[in-house]
């Protein structure tokens, strides 16, 4: 009797063995592939990211348009506030990518590793290495082989999670960048361009090349560096840049130009990525969230003005900067507004239901570019002491950028050393472009040559990622110290409040609050 | 071989004759005089003797008797019977069933036991004593009818559910609603509605109730299961406690028709039970807000939504009026003196009526009732017109003295229309709950002024709005056809032994057809641009984001929109069972029960909504392309899919052993298996079992003499493991893998994907519940006095709760089975016959019920917005359904209310809806959930008249008050009295606490101004408490003498006219008129009316 109990389920089992739902099972190449289009992080590290580099200042308790999350974020401190992009969301989406990935791979093995499947897997590989970059570069501290051995990482998923609360160790800065180089290493030769549907939204060649470029930038290897960013830019990088001219002959509108900026039929855009966020107001013509945010006076000190390729006499009614610039930049001011914007992250709308009018603010951003590439390039071939090389990148850069009429369009290298003696280093009070340098990966002799072009290219990334996030991580690796400042409507600064010192632990951004409760070691502090 | 058993017989004749000189053995079969049922295990005496016997399980007895002797018979339930032998070896009973004492036999659905072996928690309801005349929706009957039972009408609407609980709540995030069994088959619902979206007032409201379908005539009776060892035979599925129906059959030897008609009229809701300002008040407001800045040409003349003033200026910008002072002045006198009576306008009187016929008739070999009903409801609100038909068949066979065969079949079409609707939504930044486009006549009521003309337009979403326009051309039509088949076969090859088999089919089928015409204001909405203002306002347009230069367009430039939503729902049961009944030396009781059973439930959802349909144009639709632009690159899906299926297999065996019926012990176990937790075989399959016991303390010999001052008693107790699959969202015992379409800007760029949208929880498992039952009937003065009294302690463990996790695997935030609960309660029923004559009868009923519930882990996800709204949310260390408030701290200088913030200090604006973590400093107001409540019911009778006085209570829950506060208002509000008492000038803050009317200048100071009226919406001072005794039903019958009535050539005729929620005897000050059951949410919910019904009854 008992016996037939227990056996009768058993032969049961087959028939319980239907889906209650129409839930999807991964047992196809195809579904596979449609696995990997989630396996990119759908939260943007780009508003937490950008608000924790030297990229805004502080308009004042007084200034009305405040939000607590931006505060949070803005002072370096634990963010207990949420909302759709705060680091939680950020961690979340990330690890969510992974998990995506990690879920393809899964499958990819069960059907048995085949070649028609091998793509993919590249493809996974990459996505996984992606999301754990981001991760790594936000809340740990950057890459330095000297004490990566030690610094606090994150953990690296390989596989996907099965318990309710499984409980994971941090491992090392050098562990997690040892791990992406291997899926990197693995996946960068099985990406194939011919396997998408729409590539611009995918780790296509070029796409996953330049953040191969990125990735051995971070790490130090600098042929590398070069290599992958060589083959992303092919024969003719030049044509492959930006189109100013496209952009600047739209009619000048907030909406209009972000998004033609972020659009997947230009080549420039190697990968184009849209998140549930709200940076179309934050960077756009709105009051909303400017108590915190990028003002003139940082713009004409130290990142639109005051450049290798020429300068206005920072002032606050002075606008003839911005004519340096093929796309000009747009500036606002107005009581309690202060405000300079390149028009990148537009404010897009997601209706669930267009009749009840609900749904979730998006945004579209260029994740991966032609200049990055170009810049990266320039950057490691600086690395090796190769400036003609590296002068090449940098003047293809300008020459595309720049409005020939307004900026001296061709640099050499006595122009950039001259530009950079010409400052002295930075003091919040008294701003200049040239910030102190205190490098990770290598010496950078102050007042040399080496450091003359790192300045400029770190100068021309400020301007080229400018609200796409990259200045943290700049920021991060190059040892700046950055000062958070009160200044007021009338282009002075009122304080100076805090330092990010070279040591500093906040350098880490603090792990979510969440995950710190739920038992995973949180950074120093 | 045939000589042997001669000779035997020979031998025991012999013997008896021997033994016995001068008695006689009588045998026979004892049934129910009402249903010609075995009555089983009834006790026999041999009058003037101790000796006895009794029945075995199917009824059937033999006895040596003295041949002149006398039979005593009787039962628990039934009145005792003698009967003479008069020298009769067949003597064939029936014993009348005693209405006022203990039902005797409990029905599970599965079984049919002896209520004196049965050791489980049980109520039982007659069908036709609980039956509310003049309410179709039989679930509502069992309001107060028996103890652990509540029922909550949350909407009055047809179709909606009530929120009913056994033994109070038994999930968190679970539904905590008890299974509906009919006639042996499980009752699922069409489409899954929690116990939040029941009092959401959403359009599936209207189709949440699984037996809508059922005709309240056809109800024999209810058997409410409550405790675990009355429900373990369903184990895993009956966590929260089972509802048994048993719907009417045929009798043997009795042949009937009969015809019930109830024709019911409602009041309309009247002003003078609302504290709502009258047209003069409203008026005066308006002037102050005038004065104040608002309503001024400027704002309203492009406003969005705008009454009487709105439309002044039109009128003024028109030419039609003159720009004086005095002409506007005598424009605005005309509303002054309006008083318009919304209820008046949109509420009717009008006579719904039910019809239902039933015939009956049965022999030895075949049992049939058949019937049929017509439900005719005009509606009580425009728009809500409800038809209902119904057919039942139900008809068993028996084709051999072993074999049997039973069958049914149910019926039942519906056609209700309901006012258009949206689902709601939660706006969590400022602690607003907003519907689009409501319509819904009772809050429209409530909530619009009294100024307005109700046959003018004025304006909404920037186009026309009228509500009785609005009403007549934004409707919802619903279909809804249920069907269902069963057939069981019955044998008995062994005396005592009974093979069943049953198999079911049931189908449902529900259409919800959205109509919005070319001319309502929502699809007017989509197309209004009078002036370039409005056309860049106006939401509703559409701009290309391709096209750089593109300006504001309609994407419905023509006709309405068509939405229709389908459920369908298809399901089969197959169930064999084994019952062995057993007697041994009429000392030794054993029954055994053992079975096993299938189920399969397909359900089907698909939503479509088409655009540009020309319903005045011969409903041709028009559409715009760029509407599936706008939809794909916005991420809108135009149409929906949704499959699901459920299997489920169980085994199952219960026995009983019995000793002379004294001491009863019970076992129950069963092994249930389902697909729902995933493909996991660790997950899927679980044990649940009882063990429980009975002592019939007046069946002891010692006993006896107490009779019959004490006539009955009984006690019991039980403990049991019951369980519940937990909430539908969370069954990933495996990935869960869905597909989505991410949103991307361009719809070039669009592509489909998959993406894990539940981690695997290999852990996953069934929320179960550990329960303690002890229970104690007793009888008194031969049972004239009936008290019934359970004490429970429960503890449900792994129920699904939120955990934080590191978020490693993708998901910070995973449900798993990691919350529990503790509740507990009493339950006592007293019955009593206080006067009993040959022509006057006075019996009186009161229940009470106590339950409390206390979650005793569960991490905290929720929102303040989550804990502060009317439905309540568990937290740690407080009930299930919770309502805290926000602590009110009085009115600022300015007239504007304080709280106590988060951080400890006091604050006008500065609460923060979405908070999580700092939520210590909230105030815990009560429970959603009522903890005492029961009924008090009188019924007199008097030859062929009776009268009925029932009364229901409940206590020890709070409600939120409706949301009334906004910084500011338009001229198409209306305002509760309270206004009166407004802060007015600085010092007022001493004297009241109802908050300035916000000036213009005020809200430009501060542009968080709305979080201070919401915060003081959800605050201390917008509590009150739920407690509430409510006049349920007066009824006064008369049955026609018998005399009469042959005389017409019926059997019977009787009358009925009753008062259904006739008043609120008692309810806090506070609710002014709110009626603390109902949730006024808008959308198609409305409260149960107070009406009147006139019931007819006739049977040849």
């Amino acid at each position: 009797m008992i016996l037939s109990v227990l056996l009768v389920p058993m032969s049961c089992n087959k028939w319980l063995d239907v889906m209650p739902d129409n839930r999807a099972e991964v047992d196809t190449a195809e579904k596979i592939s449609k696995l990997l289009i989630s396996a990119y992080p759908s939260i943007s590290y780009i508003l937490v990211s950008d608000y924790s580099s030297d990229n805004v200042d502080d308009f004042g308790k007084n200034n009305p348009n405040n939000s607590r999350l931006l505060e949070q974020i803005y002072t370096w401190n634990e963010v207990t506030e949420s909302d759709n992009e705060d680091p939680s969301r950020v961690w979340q989406g990330c690890y969510s990518a992974i998990a995506n990935a990690n879920q393809a791979l899964a499958a990819i093995e069960e059907l048995g590793n085949t070649e028609e499947l091998q793509a993919s897997r590249g493809e996974a590989l990459i996505c996984r290495a992606y999301a754990h970059f981001i991760l790594v570069n936000m809340f740990c501290k950057a890459y330095n082989p000297k004490t990566a051995d030690t610094d606090l990482g994150i953990p690296y998923m390989e596989k996907p999670e099965t318990e309710l609360n499984p409980k994971y160790e941090r491992g090392t800065v050098a562990k997690v960048y040892e791990l992406m180089k291997k899926d990197i290493e693995e996946g960068l030769p099985l990406v194939n361009d011919a396997s998408y549907r729409i590539p611009k939204y995918h780790f296509n060649e070029k796409a996953a090349y330049t953040f191969a470029s990125r990735f051995y930038l971070f790490y130090g290897d600098w042929d590398e560096a070069i290599r992958c960013a060589n083959i992303a830019l092919g024969t003719s990088p030049a044509e492959l840049l930006r189109d100013y001219g496209y952009l600047s002959s739209l009619p000048k509108d907030e909406d209009v130009v972000p998004e033609q900026y972020a659009s997947t039929n230009l080549k420039c855009n190697f990968l184009v990525q849209t998140s549930v966020s709200q940076l179309g107001v934050i960077f756009g013509p709105f009051y909303s969230y400017k108590r915190f945010t990028q003002g003139s006076y940082l713009m004409q000190t130290e990142l639109l003005n005051c450049a290798p390729w020429g300068s206005v006499t920072p002032t606050a009614g002075n606008l003839t900067y911005g004519m340096m610039y093929k796309l000009e930049p747009y500036i606002y001011t107005a009581a309690n507004l202060d405000f300079t914007m390149l028009p990148r992250t537009p404010y897009q709308f997601q209706f669930l239901d267009p009749v009840a009018q609900t749904g979730y603010p998006q945004t579209t951003y260029v994740a991966l570019s032609a200049e990055e590439a170009l810049l990266n390039r320039a950057e490691a071939y600086v690395m090796q002491d190769k400036y003609t090389e590296a002068l090449a990148d940098i003047n293809m850069w300008t020459a595309n950028t720049l409005n020939p009429s307004r900026a001296t369009v061709n640099l050499s290298a006595e122009s950039i050393k001259s530009w950079a003696d010409s400052y002295d280093y930075y003091e919040p009070l008294k701003p200049t472009p040239k910030k102190r340098l205190n490098p990770i990966l290598e010496e950078i002799p102050e007042g040399s040559q080496k450091e003359a072009f790192i300045q400029a290219l770190l100068y021309m990334r400020r301007i080229e990622f400018l609200q796409y996030g990259m200045r943290f991580f700049d920021v991060k690796r190059y040892g700046i110290e950055i000062y958070r400042r009160t200044l007021s409507t009338k282009f002075s600064v009122v304080s100076v409040d805090d330092k990010l010192t070279v040591n500093d632990e906040r350098r880490a951004l603090q792990i979510p609050k969440d995950v710190v409760t739920a038992g995973l070691t949180p950074n120093p502090r | 071989m045939k000589k042997i058993r001669l000779f035997f017989t020979a031998l025991t004749m012999l013997l008896s004759v021997a033994a016995f000189a001068q008695n006689v053995t009588v045998s026979g079969t004892v049934s129910d005089a009402n249903t010609g049922e075995p009555v089983p295990f009834a006790s026999i005496q041999i009058k003037g003797t101790m000796t006895g016997g009794s029945t075995d399980a199917d009824g059937v007895y033999s006895i040596a008797v003295p041949s002149d002797g006398v039979l005593i018979f009787s039962s628990i339930g039934y009145e005792t019977t003698e009967v003479k032998v008069d020298g009769k070896i067949v003597r064939n009973v029936t014993l009348k069933p005693d209405s006022e004492m203990l039902e005797s036999v409990v029905v599970t659905g599965m079984q049919k036991m002896d209520k004196r072996l049965f050791t489980g928690s049980t109520a039982k309801v007659d069908g036709d004593k609980a039956k509310l005349d003049g309410v179709a929706e039989v679930s509502r009957a069992l309001e107060g009818r028996a103890s652990g039972v509540s029922v909550q009408n949350v909407s009055g609407t047809f179709g909606t559910a009530p929120k009913i609980r056994v033994r109070g709540a038994t999930s968190i995030y679970g539904s905590s609603k008890p299974l509906w069994v009919v006639d042996g088959v499980i009752m699922e619902d069409v489409v899954e509605v929690d116990a939040d979206q029941l009092s959401s007032g959403d359009a599936t409201t209207l189709i949440s109730s699984a037996i809508a379908g059922l005709n309240a005539d056809d109800i024999e009776s209810f058997q409410i299961l409550k405790d675990g060892s009355a429900t373990s035979i369903y184990g895993a599925r009956a966590m929260a406690g089972v509802i048994v129906v048993t719907t009417k059959k045929g009798t043997s030897g009795r042949s009937r028709i009969s015809y019930t008609g109830e024709f019911t009229t409602r009041l309309k809701p009247s002003y003078r039970n609302f504290n709502i300002m009258n047209s003069q008040e409203q008026m005066s407001v308006y002037r102050e807000m005038e004065q104040k800045g608002w309503l001024n040409y400027a704002d309203l003349a492009n406003a969005s939504e705008s009454g009487m003033y709105g439309k002044m200026y039109n009128l003024i910008t028109d030419g039609v009026l003159l720009n004086t002072e005095a002409s506007r002045n005598a424009y605005l006198r005309e509303g002054e003196y309006r008083n318009t009576d919304w209820f008046d306008q949109l509420f009717s009187n009008a006579l719904m009526h039910n019809h239902s016929v039933s015939i009956s008739s049965g022999n030895d070999k075949s049992q049939y009732y058949a019937s049929i009903s017509a439900m005719f409801d005009p509606g009580w609100t425009k728009q809500s017109k409800v038809n209902r038909y119904t057919a039942n068949l139900n008809a068993s066979y028996n084709i051999l003295k072993w074999l049997s065969f039973n069958m049914i079949s149910n019926a039942s079409y519906r056609k209700q229309r309901a006012p258009g609707t949206l689902s709601s939504e939660v706006d969590a930044l400022n602690g607003e709950v907003k519907r689009d486009f409501d319509i819904n006549p009772y809050s429209y009521a409530l909530n619009t002024s009294r100024v307005l003309d109700p046959n003018e337009y004025y304006t909404r979403n920037y186009a026309d709005f009228n509500i009785l326009h609005e009403l007549e051309n934004n409707y919802m039509d619903f279909d809804v056809t249920d069907l269902k088949f069963q057939g069981e076969f019955k044998v008995k090859p062994l005396a005592g032994l009974e093979l069943s088999a049953l198999a079911a089919v049931k189908y449902s089928q529900t259409s919800q057809a959205h109509t919005i015409t070319d001319y309502s204001n929502q699809a007017m909405a989509y197309r209004a641009m009078p002036t370039t203002t409005i056309r860049d306002k106006n939401p509703f347009l559409y701009k290309d984001p391709d096209d750089p230069y593109a300006v504001p367009v309609t994407v419905l430039p023509d006709g309405g929109i068509y939405e229709r939503t389908d459920f369908k729902m298809l399901s089969y049961d197959f169930r064999a069972t084994a019952a062995y009944n057993k007697e041994f030396n009429g000392k030794h009781i054993m029954n055994l029960f053992g079975g096993m059973e299938l189920n399969s439930v397909q359900r089907q959802q698909s939503w479509f909504r088409g655009w540009g349909m020309q319903y005045s144009m011969g409903e041709i639709p028009h559409y715009a392309y760029q509407v599936f632009k706008k939809g794909s690159e916005e991420g809108t899906e135009y149409y929906s899919l949704v499959n699901s299926l459920m299997r489920s297999v169980a085994f199952f065996a219960n026995g009983t052993y019995s000793y002379m019926g004294r001491y009863t012990i019970n076992g129950t176990i069963r092994y249930e298996g389902t697909n729902k937790l995933g493909k996991t075989t660790s997950a899927r399959w679980l044990p649940t079992w009882n063990v429980s016991g009975a002592w019939n303390v007046h069946e002891e010999n010692w006993f006896k003499p107490a009779y019959p001052a004490v006539s009955f008693l009984s006690l019991k107790a039980s403990y049991s493991l019951t369980a519940d699959r937990g909430p539908a969202s969370v069954t990933n015992s495996r990935v869960v893998i869905k597909s989505q379409t991410p949103w991307r800007p361009s719809a070039g760029d669009q592509e489909s994907a998959i993406y894990v949208s539940d981690l695997e929880n290999g852990e996953l498992t069934y929320e179960k519940k550990h329960e303690v039952n002890v229970g104690a009937a007793v009888g008194f003065i031969d049972n004239r006095i009936n008290v019934e009294f359970d004490w429970y302690k429960r503890n449900n463990y792994d129920l699904i709760g939120p955990v934080t996790t590191q978020g490693i695997g993708g998901q910070i935030i995973k449900y798993g089975n990691v919350a529990s609960m503790q509740s507990s309660g009493v339950e006592f029923t007293l019955s009593t016959v206080n006067i009993s004559t040959k022509n006057f009868k006075w019996t009186t009923d009161f229940i009470y019920s106590h339950a409390t519930n206390k979650v005793t882990s569960l991490e905290n996800r929720q929102r303040i917005i989550d804990l502060v709204s009317g439905t309540g949310f568990a937290l740690e260390g407080y009930p299930v359904r919770s309502i805290f408030s926000i602590p009110f701290k009085g009115l600022n200088e300015k007239g504007l209310p304080t709280f106590e913030d988060q951080d400890g200090n006091v604050t006008t604006t500065g609460i923060y809806f979405q908070e999580r973590e700092k939520i210590d400093f909230l105030k815990y107001s009560g429970t959603a959930d009522p903890t005492d409540f029961g009924s008090f019911g009188n019924t007199f009778q008097w030859k062929g008249l009776k009268l009925n006085i029932f009364l229901t209570y409940s206590f020890g829950n709070v409600v939120r008050m409706d949301p009334v506060f906004r910084k500011g208002y338009t001229d198409l509000t209306s305002m509760p009295r309270e206004f009166r008492n407004r802060w007015v000038i600085p010092g007022d803050e001493n004297v009241t606490t109802i908050p300035v009317l916000a000036s213009k200048e005020l809200v430009h100071e501060d542009s968080n101004l709305s979080y201070a009226y919401n915060a003081y919406n959800y605050s201390t001072e917008r509590i009150a408490k739920g407690d509430f005794i409510r006049l349920k039903e007066v009824s006064l019958s008369y049955d026609f003498p018998k005399k009469w009535v042959q005389a017409m050539k019926m059997s019977t005729l009787s009358l009925k006219v009753q008062a259904t929620n006739l008043a609120l005897l008692y309810a806090d000050k506070k609710l002014n008129g709110q009626d603390p059951e109902f949730f006024n949410t808008g959308g198609v919910a409305a409260p149960v009316p107070k009406q009147f019904t006139m019931t007819l009854r006739i049977g040849f």
